[in-house]
């Protein structure tokens, strides 16, 4: 059977990455421009009159276009049919050439993913140059249309709003505000006078970093229209207050969170006594997804209310709720603003045992054990990281290390 | 060693052994399918004489690497120079083959090969203009100046 323009399964032979070299018989609606039903170029059978569209539609659903688009497993058959014309001449005689149009997108996304990584680029005279990533994407995205649209979500993947590149990345989304959809990993930095435009849009990363130099609270943070259940990872930095509001909040709102950073530079003598440390951590506990949970703030346990005087951060352990099993790391700092335990810090060495100070002489207290375990809260033992002077005593403490239910407590 | 016979497109059979077949997820699967070694020819129709022996060649040469993890995110396999000597030397292939190879590779479920070939491509493209992208890999540009110039400027934030 012969396959013509005017057949309903003829399939022109450029859509198979066949050369402009062939004579193929073109009528007006051939002119191919890439459009909301743009198929993967290995899939002839879906290739049909609806695919074309005209350039004005180009740019409408060039975006809009990228969820109905569906990646389809790649067909390899070699087109090999011949037609001929009604003159009874051979019109066309395709043999297909494999050239990167035949790869499928799912393929050339790989590709361009390969190719956005940073790296040493060395010229036929041997001399060196950085090819960033995010360069080549942007030369990838203005080779065609095919390109511009796979590209596109890996240029979104990250953003970073930071106040030398607000009014750029303003403006881009306030042309094309659907490009959030693709940021998975946020990072916004507050500029020193607080604008709110970003505000305005709707986020579905799976990781969000917030930063400020002057502070975030927790007014900010509710400002943000992030997606509730697409959010695995948030960083907060520079809060001004980590209370139980704000944890309250986080824990309410994203469910789905599996990692958690809170960095604050205000002291908590007052929220974090020995009651507001249980109160404020506990309600992230429940989270069932969460398994890396981290707090530097800026305390010194030792002159924090409620919290006998000479406690260290290892004794802080004691008035945690019972930690959930699934928590693998469970971390607190003083963000290093405290001499002493950046000292500790620096010659740490990770395994089990006691943090920072000497062993207390305290009575009643079961502490550092004569082979070198310290005994957390009841039963449970704890990963901890140690200081350097602990460290001909590691054989032991890994041997109770196996014990161990939690992964990592960093107590710095 | 039990051995299998594939069949490429244009009809010619080739003896490998069934480990190195294996290599191919599909074609794993569907002896797993099948329970026991197969007579007949296993046919691969979308894949011709020429590349099928290219995929064999890399098959013997990889038979005994472990499996690829299974997270698709790990970064070691997302470093596009991280190519090893004889896999380049074995992709050194005019670019048609190159091609054929990828989508073989991508039809037989080979995924380090299909890696082996994303990172050739990629660090082909690598520090070229678009328009020496297009003139690498014969593609055409179906932007106006418009539309190119609308690229640029969104992506102005990205340029820094």
């Amino acid at each position: 059977m012969l396959e013509r323009p005017w057949d309903a399964s003829y399939v022109p032979a450029t859509a198979y990455g066949a050369q402009v070299r062939h004579k193929v018989p073109s009528t007006s609606s051939h002119v191919h421009v890439y459009g909301a039903q743009y198929p993967s170029q290995a899939q002839p059978s879906t290739y049909n009159s609806s695919s074309y569209a005209t350039s004005s539609q180009y740019n409408n659903n060039i975006y809009s276009s990228s969820s109905s688009h569906q990646y389809q497993a790649p067909s390899l058959r070699h087109s090999k049919s011949q037609g001929k014309s009604s003159s009874g001449s051979q019109f066309v005689r395709r043999r297909t050439r494999r050239t990167m149009k035949a790869l499928p997108d799912d393929v050339l996304a790989k590709i361009f993913r390969y190719a956005s990584h940073d790296s040493l680029h060395y010229d036929r005279k041997g001399r060196s140059q950085m090819i960033y990533g995010r360069h080549t994407l942007l030369c990838l995205a203005l080779v065609s249309k095919r390109f511009h649209w796979i590209v596109t979500p890996l240029l979104y993947e990250r953003l970073e709003i930071h106040p030398q590149n607000e009014a750029l990345v303003r403006e881009t989304l306030i042309e094309d505000p659907a490009l959030t959809k693709h940021i998975h990993h946020l990072r916004v930095q507050m500029p020193k006078r607080f604008r709110t435009w970003v505000m305005k849009y709707n986020f579905s990363p799976i990781s969000f970093e917030l930063v400020s130099n002057y502070g975030t609270d927790l007014d900010i943070l509710q400002h943000f229209k992030i997606d509730p259940y697409s959010l695995k990872r948030l960083h907060i930095g520079d809060t001004m207050s980590v209370d139980s509001r704000m944890c309250k909040y986080i824990a309410n709102n994203f469910p789905k969170l599996e990692d958690i950073t809170i960095e604050s530079p205000v002291s908590f003598h007052s929220q974090w006594n020995s009651d507001g440390l249980e109160r404020t951590v506990s309600f992230f506990f429940p989270l069932r997804r969460l398994k890396h949970l981290r707090l530097h703030v800026n305390m010194n346990p030792s002159r924090t209310a409620n919290i006998p005087p000479e406690s260290t951060w290892a004794d802080l352990v004691h008035f945690l709720p019972k930690v959930p099993e699934r928590l693998q790391t469970l971390t607190f700092g003083s963000l290093g603003k405290n001499e002493e335990y950046v000292s500790v810090s620096d010659s740490l060495v990770r395994c089990v045992a006691y943090s920072s100070n000497p062993p207390s002489k305290r009575k009643g207290d079961k502490r550092l054990n004569s082979d070198g375990v310290w005994s957390g809260r009841g039963s449970k033992w704890w990963k901890i990281e140690v200081p350097g002077y602990l460290k001909d005593r590691i054989t032991v403490l890994e041997r109770w290390g196996v014990r161990l239910k939690l992964d990592e407590l960093y107590l710095y | 060693m039990s051995q299998i016979i594939l069949l490429s497109s244009d009809n010619v059979e080739m003896k490998v052994d069934k480990e190195v077949a294996e290599r191919s997820i599909l074609i794993k699967n569907m002896l797993e399918d099948v329970g026991e070694t197969p007579d007949q020819a296993i046919p691969i129709p979308n894949v011709n004489e020429g590349v099928l022996r290219k995929v064999i060649e890399w098959c013997e040469h990889h038979r005994n690497d472990p499996p690829p993890p299974a997270d698709e995110d790990s970064d070691s396999r997302k470093k596009s120079t991280d190519i090893e000597e004889w896999d380049q030397k074995f992709m050194q292939v005019d670019q048609e083959m190159l091609f054929e190879i990828i989508l073989a590779a991508n039809y037989l479920d080979i995924k380090p090969l299909l890696d082996v070939g994303c990172k050739t491509v990629a660090n082909m493209i690598k520090g070229k203009s678009p328009e020496e992208i297009r003139k690498t890999f014969n593609i055409q540009n179906d932007f106006t100046p418009e539309e190119e110039d609308q690229i640029r400027r969104e992506n102005e934030w990205a340029e820094e």
